[in-house]
């Protein structure tokens, strides 16, 4: 993988693509990309390491078919050892136009916290195989840890400025505890004390724990123990 | 909590009867459809009241090899937390990484063993502790744990009924498909971690809104779902994504 093609990414996150430069790298891949999604079917790619990762996601935005597809709707990974070959699989199109790319092997986790469906990480090969458990795992702690990226990155844009997520790329998430209780039901009251979407909340949580220099963790259990309570 | 010390509560004739009505509602919730969590959940706390344990819990390991309460008897925080604490000690644990039955009755043996979740253990008056594990083939996908008050234990039968019910948890977790890979099971696990994810952001939303404790907030998520017959993971999501108003909820509670 080419250091300057994932430059040309730069312009975009450079949290997001530095998660897509650790997925690849973390899976023995030959690329990826990360884009957001709605259930309305607005699709934006916003990170991608290389032109054959921009090509997969374009394929399947056009054909409206794909891996990507199926995992957003579906909520759960989609994992092909060879996109060319698999015919059990609900894009036939995009199967057959894959066939003139490179790609073969294509890992797609779709980007979720509970409730909240954002969008999707694709990761390539251009080998075909399936991913050994511990890439798995990989995949499913990079997808995590994108999410709650996503998440900041979408509330600095709802709030025009920098948000909790920037500058500092994906290592701020690296410490939390993504599957925490606490942090899921902090945002639920949050949600409801400050009239915002559920996402939005977790990011405002985030924001609040960096500014008090505390673990994410920490802050949610004050506002579950109704310790701390956000005003809008 | 309710900590019932007198384990004679039934007759073994009356409780024939109530196991095999929790099978037989089981399979039937398994053929003709179910949300898994509720499942699950009505599991747990039927498995803790035939067996006359204080508390007990569900939980499957995610793909990074952390134990997740998937249902507990009880939404409390402090049960939870002894589910967690299972990360670093305790029979679940042991139960994941060996696939096989944990046991411990001995108080003296579990603060030697777990002296930090022995200490919670006494804390809350509970006695002999066991984990039964989820198992597929060569996999073991969680363990259901119980917890008997002081001076409780389960006898063999009693082990064997948990067993065929955490059996039960694994087929309605892997929906007992011809599973064709792994990656199946993996994704089926995920989806299932992640409807634990949305109950967690429903019970927020509920709480805050209601005033009240997670655990009433728990209640009134699922009767408003058995009343309305939504599944329970499609009206927390529902909630946490703003698509249902809490207000809802509480209407319906008269």
């Amino acid at each position: 993988m080419d250091g300057s093609e994932a430059q040309q990414g730069a312009g975009r996150s450079a949290a997001a693509v530095g998660l897509c430069v650790a997925a690849t790298h973390a899976l023995a891949a030959d690329g990826a990309s990360m884009a957001l999604m709605s259930a309305a079917g607005h699709s934006a790619l916003i990170a991608s390491t290389n032109a054959l990762a921009d090509q997969l996601y374009d394929l399947q935005a056009t054909l409206g078919e794909g891996p990507v597809f199926e995992a957003f709707a579906e909520g759960h990974p989609v994992l092909a050892s060879d996109i060319t070959t698999d015919e059990s699989r609900a894009w036939p199109e995009f199967s057959r136009a894959a066939g003139q790319s490179r790609a073969r092997g294509l890992f797609v986790f779709p980007l979720r916290i509970g409730a909240v469906a954002l969008g999707v990480l694709s990761v390539h090969r251009t080998s075909p195989g399936m991913l050994a458990r511990h890439q798995l795992a990989e995949g499913l702690r990079l997808a995590d840890l994108a999410g709650h990226l996503v998440v900041d990155l979408l509330s600095a844009l709802r709030n025009g400025g920098s948000g909790a997520g920037n500058g500092d790329g994906a290592a701020r998430y690296e410490s939390e505890d993504f599957l925490s209780s606490e942090i899921h039901q902090a945002s639920g009251m949050v949600m409801v004390q400050l009239g915002v979407p559920i996402e939005e909340a977790l990011a405002r949580l985030r924001a609040l724990a960096f500014v008090q220099e505390r673990p994410l963790r920490d802050v949610a259990r004050d506002v579950v123990l109704r310790r701390l309570r956000l005003e809008p | 909590m309710e900590i019932r010390g007198d384990l004679m509560t039934s007759g073994p004739a009356d409780r024939h009867v109530r196991l095999g009505q929790t099978f037989v509602r089981l399979t039937d919730t398994l053929v003709t459809g179910y949300d898994v969590v509720d499942l699950l959940d009505g599991l747990v706390n039927n498995c803790v009241e035939l067996l006359s344990a204080a508390a007990g819990g569900l939980l499957l390991a995610d793909q990074r090899g952390t134990l997740q309460v998937m249902a507990a008897s009880s939404e409390q925080t402090w049960l939870l937390e002894l589910f967690e604490l299972q990360n670093n000690e305790g029979p679940c644990l042991d139960c994941y990484r060996t696939g096989e039955p944990a046991r411990v009755e001995s108080v003296d043996e579990q603060a030697a063993r777990w002296p930090a979740f022995s200490s919670r253990l006494r804390e809350h008056e509970l006695g002999a502790v066991y984990a039964l594990p989820l198992r597929l083939g060569q996999e073991t996908l969680g363990a259901l744990n119980l917890f008997l008050p002081v001076r409780g234990t389960l006898g063999e039968l009693d082990l064997r009924i948990a067993q065929a019910l955490a059996d039960a948890a694994t087929i309605a977790v892997v929906q007992h498909r011809a599973i064709r890979a792994s990656e199946e099971l993996i994704e089926q696990l995920q989806t299932a971690l992640n409807s634990r994810i949305a109950i967690e952001q429903a019970k927020g939303v509920l709480a805050e809104y209601a005033k009240v404790q997670m655990d009433a907030a728990f209640e009134l998520l699922r009767g408003y779902s058995r009343r309305t017959q939504q599944p329970l993971t499609d009206l927390a999501t529902a909630i946490a994504s703003g698509q249902l108003r809490p207000a809802a909820i509480l209407e319906g509670d008269q």
